[in-house]
This record gives C-alpha cells, sequence and structure tokens, in this order.
C-alpha cells in the first residue's frame, strides 16, 4: 500500500494535471519549438529544415525594421506604463475618499468599464472617433478652429493614438488595483499621521506610496510585459502604419512568419523579445528590492 | 503638562448615540485609566479626545480651552495605538522623527531629541531597524518613543499592551508606571483589563454601554463599587452575587435565596428595598462544615495557584457558581459538600432594579482611610 506521502503526491499530481497539459500544449511545446525553430531555415511548403545556426539571429539583428520595431515598442511601453500606472495611481487617490457611495459607484464603474469591452470592438470606435476627415474628434477640432489632426495617418502622432487608446482600455484595471491597495492601509497609520500633523501631500508620499510601492512595482512590471506583446490594437487600429510608425515587435514577428514565412527568423525575434522581457523583469526585481528594502 | 475636562459629551453615528453625555475632569500629571468592556465607548472617548473621531455635542477642553474643532495636531496631544501604528517604511529614528519634521523643528535638535528619547526607552540599538524587524515590545517601546519624542501635554494610550504576552505585559505595564513617574505628564488609557487599570492608574473611570459609571481610585472602586456593575467588573475573580425578594418578619429582614430565607443582621441596613443584591468578593467569604454555613455548596473545581486556592462551587445545588479565595494551599474535591458563612461585616448590597449600592459594611467604606 502506498504510503500517505505518496499518495498526497499523486493526488496533487492530479490535480494540476489539467492545467499542466493544457500549459504544455499552449506554452511549453511552442517555446521549445521556437528554440528549435530559431536555428533552422524553414521551406512551409515542402516541410524542408534546414540547420543555419545562428543566421536567423544575424538577419534580424542586422535588419533595421527589426530595430524600428523594437524602438516602437519600447516608447510603447514607456508611455503606457507611465499612462496606465501613473494615472491610475492618480485617478485611485481621487476616488480613495469619502464621496457619496452612488457617485463613487459611477466613477469606479466608468473607469473600469473600458476594461471589460473586447479590444477588437474597442478598436474600431477609436479608428471612427480618430478618422481624419470623418472622425468626431477632428470635427470638434475644426470647430475650436484647430484643424484636422492625422491621428491615426500622421507618423509623428499615430503611435500616441495608439497609447491613448491603451490607457483609455487599461487604466481601469490598475485604478481598481491601487484602490485595493490604498484601502488596505491600516487606518491606525492615516491616524497616527494625522496626530503627528502630516499634511495629505506628506501622507500620500511618505506614508501610502511606500505602503503601496510593492502594488505599484507589480503594475508597472505587468504594464510593461503587456507592452512588449502589444499587437492587436496596433493590428486593426494602423497595422503597424504609416510606414513603420507603430509597429511592435510582435507585429514583425507575425509578418516574418506568416507574411514572409520565415519561421526561422520569425522565432529568432521571438527568443529575443523573451529575454529582452527577462531582463526588463528582472531589473524591475532588482530595482523593487532596493526600493522596498527589508519590511 | 496638561488639564482635560470633558463637559456632557455625546458621540453618535447615524442615529445611533455611542457616548452618552460624558462629564470628565483629568488633573495634571494624573494617570486616569478608562476601562470597560469591549463595545463600552472607551476607546471612542479616546479617540474624540485625540481628535480622530468628531464631537457630536458637548465640549472638550485642554487647559481650559473648548479643543472640539481643532485639528489632532494642534491639541497638545501624542497617542500610542493598539497596533503600534509604526510606519512600515522608516527605520525607528524616522518613525521618531518624523512628527517633529512635519513641525519643522531643526534637524540637529530633532536628532538631539530622538536620541533622549532612545536613551530613556533604551531603544538605541534599535534605531537603524525598521518595524518588520522588531519583535511586539521593541515595537510598543518605540510607539512610546516616537510619543515621548513629541513632548505633548497629554499621552493617550489605546490598549497598547492587549498584543504582547502575558508576562512582557507585567513587564511593561511596571515599565509604563514608572515613565508616568519619570515625566510627571497627564495619560489617559484606556483598557479592558482590570488589572491593567488597577496597577496602573491614579485614578479610573469605568465605561459601560457609553456611560461614566463611576470615577474613583483604584481601592474606591474595589471597596466601595457605586452599583452592581463596577462591583462586578472590578475585582479578578468577580464578586459574588445573590439576589433575591427581602421580607420582614418580627426578627428581622430576611433575604430569600437559594430557596431559603437567608436572615439578615439588624447592621446591614435594607430598608424600603423589595429586591436585593448582595455581593460579597472572593476573598471574605468562608468555607465552613456544612452544619456551621449560612447556605451549603457543592464544590465543582478548585484551581490551585501556588500562593492561592480558588474554590469554584454551587450554592444549595443550583446553577449559580461562587469563586472562594483562600490564600496558601488548600485542598478539596470536586464534589464536596461544604458549608459557607456569609460575612455581613464585608457585604455589599445593592438595589436590584436600580443597580445602585445601598448599603456597605464600616470595615469596607472606611477602609481607604487605613
Amino acid at each position: 500500500m502506498a504510503t500517505l506521502k505518496a499518495r498526497e503526491a499523486r493526488a496533487g499530481f492530479l490535480f494540476v494535471a489539467p492545467a499542466y497539459v493544457l500549459y504544455l500544449i499552449f506554452l511549453a511545446i511552442p517555446l521549445v519549438a521556437s528554440f528549435g525553430l530559431s536555428v533552422f531555415e524553414v521551406d512551409r511548403i515542402r516541410m524542408d529544415f534546414e540547420y543555419v545556426g545562428l543566421e536567423n539571429f544575424d538577419w534580424i539583428f542586422t535588419d533595421p525594421r527589426f530595430w524600428t520595431t523594437f524602438r516602437n515598442t519600447f516608447y510603447f511601453i514607456s508611455m503606457s506604463v507611465i499612462g496606465n500606472v501613473g494615472l491610475g495611481l492618480v485617478l485611485a487617490f481621487a476616488l480613495n475618499r469619502v464621496l457619496p457611495t452612488p457617485i463613487l459607484y459611477v466613477l469606479r464603474l466608468s473607469y473600469f468599464l473600458p476594461v471589460l469591452v473586447s479590444l477588437a470592438f474597442v478598436s474600431f470606435i477609436w479608428k471612427f472617433l480618430f478618422s481624419t476627415d470623418l472622425g468626431a474628434i477632428n470635427y470638434y477640432l475644426r470647430q475650436v478652429g484647430i484643424g484636422n489632426v492625422g491621428w491615426l495617418t500622421d507618423s509623428s502622432v499615430a503611435m500616441f493614438s495608439v497609447i491613448i487608446i491603451d490607457v483609455w482600455k487599461n487604466v481601469g484595471f490598475f485604478i481598481i488595483i491601487f484602490l485595493a491597495a490604498l484601502q488596505g492601509i491600516p487606518r491606525s497609520l492615516m491616524e497616527a499621521a494625522s496626530i503627528d500633523g502630516a499634511s495629505s501631500w506628506v501622507v500620500a508620499t511618505r506614508i501610502k506610496i511606500p505602503y503601496i510601492a510593492p502594488v505599484i512595482l507589480f503594475c508597472a512590471t505587468y504594464a510593461t510585459i503587456g507592452g512588449l506583446q502589444v499587437f492587436d490594437s496596433i493590428r486593426i487600429l494602423t497595422n503597424g502604419g504609416p510606414g513603420d510608425a507603430t509597429r511592435s515587435v510582435v507585429m514583425y514577428m507575425v509578418s516574418e512568419a506568416f507574411s514572409a514565412g520565415q519561421l526561422g527568423t520569425a522565432s529568432a525575434a521571438a527568443l529575443t523579445l523573451l529575454v529582452v522581457i527577462s531582463i526588463v523583469v528582472a531589473i524591475q526585481m532588482i530595482i523593487a528590492r532596493w526600493f522596498l528594502g527589508e519590511r | 503638562m496638561s488639564t482635560l475636562q470633558l463637559r456632557g459629551i455625546r458621540k453618535s453615528f447615524s442615529n445611533l448615540e455611542v457616548i452618552h453625555g460624558v462629564d470628565l475632569d483629568v488633573d495634571e500629571g494624573e494617570f486616569m485609566v478608562l476601562v470597560g468592556p469591549s463595545g463600552c465607548g472607551k476607546s471612542t472617548m479616546l479617540r474624540m479626545i485625540a481628535g480622530l473621531e468628531t464631537i457630536s455635542n458637548g465640549e472638550l477642553l485642554i487647559n481650559g480651552t473648548v479643543v472640539n474643532d481643532d485639528p489632532p495636531v494642534k491639541r497638545g496631544i501624542a497617542m500610542v495605538f493598539q497596533n503600534y501604528a509604526l510606519y512600515p517604511n522608516m527605520t525607528v529614528r524616522q518613525n521618531m522623527a518624523f512628527g517633529l519634521q512635519q513641525a519643522k523643528v531643526p534637524r540637529q535638535e530633532i536628532r538631539r531629541m530622538v536620541d533622549e528619547a532612545a536613551r530613556t526607552l533604551k531603544i538605541e540599538q534599535l534605531l537603524n531597524r525598521r518595524p518588520g524587524q522588531l519583535s511586539g515590545g521593541q515595537s510598543q517601546r518605540v510607539a512610546i518613543g516616537r510619543a515621548i519624542v513629541r513632548n505633548p501635554g497629554i499621552f493617550l494610550f489605546d490598549e497598547p499592551l492587549s498584543n504582547l504576552d502575558a508576562e512582557l505585559r507585567v513587564h511593561m505595564r511596571v515599565e509604563l508606571s514608572r515613565l508616568h513617574s519619570r515625566l510627571g505628564k497627564t495619560m489617559i488609557y484606556v483598557t479592558h483589563d482590570q488589572v491593567e487599570a488597577m496597577t496602573m492608574a491614579d485614578r479610573i473611570a469605568v465605561i459601560h454601554g457609553g456611560r461614566v459609571e463611576q470615577v474613583g481610585s483604584p481601592l474606591d472602586l474595589y471597596n466601595k463599587p457605586a452599583n452592581l456593575f463596577v462591583a462586578g467588573f472590578i475585582g479578578s475573580p468577580r464578586m459574588n452575587m445573590m439576589a433575591g425578594p427581602i421580607t420582614s418578619t418580627s426578627d428581622g429582614a430576611r433575604l430569600n435565596v437559594f430557596s431559603q430565607a437567608i436572615p439578615v443582621p439588624r447592621s446591614v441596613n435594607v430598608a424600603g428595598l423589595s429586591e436585593a443584591t448582595v455581593g460579597i468578593r472572593p476573598e471574605h467569604l468562608e468555607v465552613v462544615d456544612t452544619e456551621d454555613g449560612d447556605v451549603t455548596a457543592v464544590v465543582t473545581l478548585s484551581e490551585q495557584l501556588g500562593d492561592e486556592t480558588l474554590i469554584y462551587c454551587s450554592p444549595q445545588d443550583t446553577e449559580a457558581t461562587w469563586v472562594i479565595k483562600r490564600l496558601g494551599q488548600y485542598f478539596i474535591k470536586a464534589g464536596a459538600r461544604v458549608g459557607i458563612r456569609i460575612p455581613w461585616n464585608r457585604a455589599h448590597v445593592f438595589d436590584s432594579q436600580s443597580g445602585r449600592a445601598i448599603w456597605r459594611a464600616e470595615k469596607l467604606a472606611s477602609s481607604e482611610r487605613d
């Protein structure tokens, strides 16, 4: 008869098995396959695999479009993290106060509602709003004497438009997380600060923000990883254009894999992105540890 | 040092009044303990004094000035919280300095004041640690240090020892009393633990249901409880009670309790009472032979504490439990039938209806002068 420990282990394995099978099919196997594909040149028609070593990496590292998409992606990340986390924090502070309950619920719901709507749908709506000639935004800009802005057609503005949509769509999620964190601060800390005579600004900057710093850092990491993977909104809004002004790394990967049919270079780009995400997250963790110190 | 007066203080949450017109005077340098069961309103009163809770009605005076609308920082108070409320991201030194920084005290002066407070509390070696690295006792000292360093007129303590283990609690109790003697500041201390109240207070205010039941020195409350609540709350184990109708006979009054009529000595004034409750402290009840007792009782449990013995018994086979305290080690088995003599010269008599104290033995009433 199996020991208690063995029986418990077997039960444990059985419980995690369904999730693990899904993980294997959709994450682990593609990940390993990417590693493999990155060192082959694949002819998809003849299913011919030719070992090319690191040539695929050479190809993408010398491709200026790859670096353009990387630059675009990091611009998107920096702005979307500032927008989502920064604005989310400011709005969470604004909502974390004594307001009449109905007003509080309406405000929270209105900020969170975009999170619930599908990104594809949101992107189509915004595409209409941003339309140069027929868009609602340019209509009102014309009414107040400002001319048309090429929200999605001007290469210097298009990425900014994509970021506006991203922040509009996701800031509610970060507000909810920050609100929960702010409401988790012990009341006695606020009371001690009020007895110490701390102003609202001092309470916010020296007590509340340091207290919820782990949550802020988590959100920054989460937003960064999300930003590195940005694809669908750009695909619908601009399809990477005008030119390559809004093309992200993931779009580059998709176009390499499915337009150019270069599975090897796409896999090399995917692995490069994985390494970059890991480095960025590691840096954030190091900063977090240094910033938070001993609690 | 500061004085504090509460004049008809009331507090309501929505339509629910929880503090019902409290009057209380705290003298300069006095250690006043607000004691009462959970939910009696003692912490709410302390928070109103601190300015953390608004006052619905009445006046709060510090040094003779009404401060109802003053923010906490303007009241010259410092507070020590039950859970310490230390800022977790700051070191001990930063925690202690925080209030002084807000008051724009020069940096050198802050350093000197923090060092001095740390010396007083013997926490110099902790100054560079963060709260997460401190034990409960150390955190409590730091919280007290943060209060001391602000040099307040009044210290407020909200159940500061309840998160500590029993041994540390006794130790901190002694330290707080010493600190009070050394600083000579007015201190208001909230606790539900009557032992803390008895051992630390100059005076105790017993709070019950949002009202002050009695204010007095610890022994005053112990010896001369004004009503049934104070009599039951102050003293551990609590006072034994027997309640029943009073009947008058040609031989004098009798207390009808436990299915028998116990003669009440003529010296005990129960005139005009229809229902009386007689209370006797555990240390005053005497265990005697069954035939010599005023009532008989069955022993249900005896607790040997080494220096004293607590005997739990049910008088006259009822469900009531009396506790008898005997000094030294006294062995008696559960199930034993004993007699209990009621020492009327140690008794307290209360009106059962109003709960007010009607009579107490002269010996008790005069004991405070002894």
